[in-house]
């Protein structure tokens, strides 16, 4: 009895410890299980619920010109948040009130933003090195800073437009800011910000690293001289004639490289909300407008590939007025026969629309669309137009005849100046490139952007010859003598559009004015749009904005290292005035064999050697181009027909004298005078 | 090696080692959880409070001889039952989370339960020891026990605490267990109890809501599995060697009670698989000193009392682990001398001092004379005292320390 009673108690104690060891070693396994076996997925569960990924944008690449002068660069400022929770419980008028006066924001403001709030709230975003300075001074329990970047455009509204800008977000927001917006934004920084179950953040101090994050460079094809100078020389184009806007394109015809855009008016992109959204607007891509007589050029080229015509070719210009089905097609000034060179040379409306005509309006749509019109060019930038180019189907013969000099299709200027570019490199339409190529933080080169030819167009014989034709616009008796640049040739063409006016047709006194064209001709490096929009008055292109053209073309010609050949080289006018004769002279000799009709005596207005012509009944156009011809400087008022002018007709001009025309309706005469 | 009236070293050490992790944890769990309070020390100057005072309750303890504890025996049971039954006034009873455990007495707090489990284990060990006889006997040894404690219980889940409940029979069963009582009686009480346990669970909402989620956590892991689920999240985070001291996330109100019932998730978090090893080794530690203390004790009440105060924070360390790692349904366990908490630190505390007491006062005279206190060494062993005197020294041989250095 008392070896089992004592056996059983041994027993017993034992089998308790075995229990408690037992439970022990279920204990282990299961820790063993749970934290070496499984532990990295249950880390990673715990990790999903309280690692809140704060995204803190690595620092944007900067934006340089073709030169590596910075556009844009991104700055390390400092951003004030509140964690709303923390901070309401300790004083919080007090606390706002002194936050308030840290940062030059009213107390009440951040009192309310914060109340509303939930776990995060920005008090003020790019704060100054001073507000700072305060902020940790007052050390205030629930607000912290977080490093940010600030964009930065030292050059300011230079290339804006290309360029663009970025938001509070630094996310980009227009041009290759927004284009590129990937490539320049890098990766993004998760930091370890946590989060706990009530959903707050508890940041970790000092664990947002340096930028080694940062997003890459973009090296755009701009040039910042030709683009300054194209920027000044648009204004002051715009400015004078007391117009709406204005656009400018200079494109590399060889590469499709855009070596400058502009446009009027701009904004300071590193303060797009004090523009407006005209200001801000890309328009030279985004702002279809009718091309006028530039359009001519395209059919020329069109229609020399295609055999439509000869440069000899003759067509009878119907003394001005050609009607087409129920429609009337006018001449600026009257021409009987003209050959297709002279058309083109100046300017007949009527003759365009026979040579569009026999073209046919299928051939026609497909040639102007192979020039790239009525699709967009696809360059790097965004919110581009397609321009307006109705199929063929819906064209009437008045359509046919009116698209043949420009009107009923709408275009983009850099739609332009890539059609022009492919006249001027032998045919080849090219992408146009704003961007040369994307460098990552270490130099290398992630992405370079090539030369692309999206089609050939035309043949190199039949570019040849347009060219030849269009370089006889800025000669004298062109309507373009006011882009010609000392020592070249310049092919081009004037071109001056009534605007659309809402659905209703075409507005009576909203124009643009432009001139489109390429220099040297021999060997173009450059081409160039310039478009004038809704200049008061006159609004010739040869007038508005040939010497804007001139002015730019010899400055960035100059920049590029591009000097006239030789003296040889058939010197261009600079100043018409004085050689208006001998000029004139000229062309008649050289039009001779080709039965050139003069086109002063047939405007049956000319000036007669140094006499101040008669203006008298004309309207407007045809004042402005008698005035250019002649080289005599204009002050123009009013619309309608010239009524009154002062010198009169025949009195001996003085250079340097403006002559001034008052145009009016007939029955306003009297008061006009 | 046995000096009257010195601590049991290794005793001492685990128990000081598991306060001293347990602050640091209470600390590092609670101090965003503090934050609230405006003062992230707010958890650890309490649970520092309570571990000095628990060393004060250890100590006072110690230098009381357990063997006046015989005496008071039946004023400390009734004393139970007044708590038992106060804490269920409403003026006196605080009403937290839908049940009332705390009496409220002026600005200190009190959980009697805690209390209760430490008057059953002296009350138990005084009767078992006395009626060490007639212990396999179904009328004096097993019912009296049996209805005491069914007694308890009654009071407890009026609470409601069915977990103090489940503990006091634990207690009771290994208790009676080593005293020897008869194996059918326990396993008969245990097959009656169960459709009764099974009622109480099953009738309560939230206790059932805690068996399903026992049962399949990860499907209710937003709802009811919400706890035990970030719990094994929070130890499978730590791995090998942990995420280091302060540095777990889950206590960012993730997992909750972080600094009380699921301090040892935390542990696991911040000290990996190596921190519970060693929280494990301590509590062996623990368990050990106690067994050989018991053992060695110079009568029956103390070894009862050894026992069952050994047993009782071992069950509820093992429970609370295994609650923490999933392996039982949620119970509102803490894990003594770790987790935070006043009453139940200062009364394990208290309990340990006993153990030490039982460990300090072998060899000296008794107090008061006892009818179950162990012959001296030369009278031959009789009767039913002998029946427990010859196995124990036995064991005693088979522990380390355990030579029979007696006389």
């Amino acid at each position: 009895m008392v070896r089992e009673g004592s056996r059983w108690f041994k027993v017993r104690i034992a089998l308790i410890l075995l229990a408690f060891s037992c439970g022990l070693v279920v204990v282990l396994h299961k820790a063993y299980s749970l934290q070496i076996v499984e532990g990295s997925r249950y880390r990673q569960m715990a990790e999903e619920q309280y690692l809140r990924e704060i995204e803190v944008p690595g620092k944007r690449g900067a934006i340089t010109d073709r030169n590596g002068e910075n556009l844009a660069v991104s700055t390390e400022v400092e951003s004030v948040f509140v964690q709303p929770g923390v901070f309401l419980k300790d004083n919080p008028a007090g606390n706002a009130a002194l936050l308030g006066r840290a940062l030059r924001v009213n107390p009440q403001a951040i009192l309310s933003k914060i109340q509303r709030g939930k776990h995060f709230v920005w008090v003020k975003r790019r704060i100054s090195a001073a507000e700072s300075a305060a902020i940790a001074k007052l050390a205030l329990k629930g607000v912290s800073t977080v490093k940010e970047y600030r964009r930065f455009y030292p050059t300011k509204s230079l290339g804006a437009h290309v360029v663009g800008f970025t938001d509070i977000d630094g996310e980009g927001q227009g041009g290759v800011e927004r284009f590129f917006n990937h490539s320049l934004k890098g990766q993004s920084q998760f930091v370890n910000g946590l989060r706990d179950a009530l959903g707050r953040d508890v940041f970790e101090e000092g664990s947002i690293s340096e930028a080694d994050f940062e997003g890459h460079r973009l090296e755009l094809t701009i040039d910042v001289n030709i683009q300054s100078v194209v920027e000044a020389e648009l204004e002051k184009a715009v400015k004078e004639r007391h117009a709406k806007g204005g656009w400018a394109v200079v494109m590399e015809p060889g590469t499709g490289e855009v070596l400058a855009l502009a446009n009027h008016p701009t904004y300071d992109p590193n303060e797009p909300s004090r523009a407006n959204d005209a200001a801000r607007n890309n328009q030279a891509l985004t702002n279809p407008f009718e091309p006028g007589s530039t359009m001519k050029s395209f059919l020329l080229a069109a229609a020399l590939e295609d055999r439509v015509v000869k440069p000899e070719d003759r067509f009878d210009c119907e003394g001005g007025q050609y009607p087409i089905g129920s429609r009337v097609i006018h001449d600026a000034h009257p021409h009987g026969m003209l050959t297709v060179a002279e058309t083109i040379k100046v300017s007949s409306n009527i003759c365009s629309a026979k040579i569009g005509l026999k073209m046919g309006r299928e051939r026609l749509h497909r040639r102007l669309r192979d020039f790239g019109f009525g699709e967009p060019t696809g360059m790097a930038l965004p919110a581009e137009s397609r321009g307006i180019l109705a199929g063929p189907e819906r064209w009437a013969d008045i359509n046919t005849a009116t698209i043949s000099f420009g009107q009923g299709i709408s275009v983009t200027a850099i739609q332009l100046a890539a059609a022009f570019s492919a006249l001027a490199n032998g045919g080849d339409l090219l992408r146009p490139v704003v961007v040369r190529r994307i460098v990552n933080t270490k130099g290398e080169v992630v992405k370079s952007f090539a030369p692309e030819v999206v089609r050939k167009v035309v043949s190199p014989a039949a570019a040849r010859a347009a060219t030849e034709i269009l370089a006889t616009v800025t000669e004298a008796g062109g309507t373009g003598t006011q882009a010609a640049v000392e020592g070249f040739r310049v092919a081009g063409k004037t071109g001056t559009a009534q605007k659309v006016d809402g659905m209703r047709g075409y507005s009576v006194d909203k124009r643009v004015g432009l001139f489109a064209g390429f220099i040297p001709v021999d060997r173009p490096k450059l081409v160039l749009v310039v478009a004038i929009d809704e200049p008061k008055g006159v609004a010739y292109g040869g007038v508005v904005a040939a010497p804007a053209f001139r002015a730019i073309a010899s400055a960035a010609l100059k920049n590029m290292g591009v000097f006239p050949d030789s003296p040889t080289n058939r010197p261009a006018p600079l100043e018409p005035a004085p050689e208006t004769e001998e000029r004139d002279a000229g062309d008649a000799v050289e039009s001779a064999g080709e039965g050139f009709t003069d086109l002063p005596a047939a405007a049956g207005a000319a000036p007669a050697g140094d006499r101040v012509p008669g203006f008298m009944g004309l309207p407007l156009r045809r004042v402005i181009e008698i005035g250019v011809e002649a080289g005599i400087e204009l002050d123009v008022e009013g619309s309608g027909k010239a009524l009154a002018q002062d010198p009169a007709p025949g009195a001996k001009f003085r250079q340097g004298r403006k002559c001034r025309v008052v145009f009016g309706k007939p029955e306003s005469f009297r008061e006009a005078l | 090696m046995h000096r009257p009236g010195s601590y049991h070293a290794l005793l001492t050490f685990s128990v000081l080692a598991l306060l001293c992790v347990g602050v640091v944890m209470v600390y590092s769990s609670s101090a965003m959880f503090a934050e609230k309070e405006n003062d992230t020390e707010f958890f650890l100057k309490k649970q520092m409070f309570f571990a000095l005072l628990g060393v004060a309750a250890m100590v006072a303890a110690k230098n009381v001889d357990y063997r006046r504890l015989r005496v008071l025996a039946y004023p400390l049971l009734a004393l139970a039952f007044v708590a038992l039954v106060a804490v269920l006034i409403p003026k006196l009873g605080a009403h937290i989370n839908g049940a009332r455990r705390w009496i409220r007495l002026g600005p200190v707090q009190f959980q009697p339960a805690e209390y209760v489990k430490l008057a059953l284990i002296v009350y138990l060990a005084y009767s078992l020891a006395r009626k060490q006889e007639k212990i396999k006997s179904f009328t004096v040894g097993f019912l009296p026990h049996v209805m005491l404690v069914g007694m308890l219980c009654l009071l407890l889940l009026r609470q409601p605490d069915f977990g103090t409940s489940v503990v006091l029979f634990f207690i009771l069963f290994a208790m009676l267990f080593v005293a020897g009582a008869k194996i059918s009686y326990l396993l008969g009480a245990i097959m009656v109890a169960a459709p009764f346990a099974y009622h109480v669970i099953m009738r309560s909402e939230y206790r059932a809501k805690r068996m399903l989620a026992f049962l399949n956590p990860w499907e209710h892991r937003r709802t009811i599995g919400y706890q035990v689920t970030e719990s094994l999240m929070t130890i499978g985070s730590g791995g090998m060697w942990g995420m280091g001291l302060g540095e777990g996330k889950q206590k960012l109100f993730f997992l909750p009670a972080a600094h009380t019932d699921f301090i040892f998730a935390i542990i696991g978090e911040e000290f990996g698989f190596a921190g519970i090893i060693g929280v494990a080794l301590l509590f062996v530690l623990f368990v050990y000193s106690g067994i050989q203390i018991a053992m060695r004790a110079g009568d029956l009440f103390g070894m009862f009392l050894a026992f069952g105060v050994t047993a009782a924070i071992a069950a509820q360390a093992v429970v609370n682990m295994m609650v923490v790692t999933g392996l039982l349904p949620t119970k509102g366990f803490t894990l003594p001398f770790v987790s935070y908490g006043g009453s139940s630190l200062v009364i394990t505390m208290a309990g340990v001092g006993l153990l030490q007491s039982v460990h300090a006062v072998r060899g000296t005279p008794p107090p008061v004379a006892a009818d179950d206190e162990l012959p001296a060494p030369v009278a031959a062993p009789a009767g039913a005292s002998a029946r427990v005197l010859r196995p124990l020294r036995r064991l005693r041989s088979l522990m380390p320390r355990g030579r029979n250095r007696r006389r």
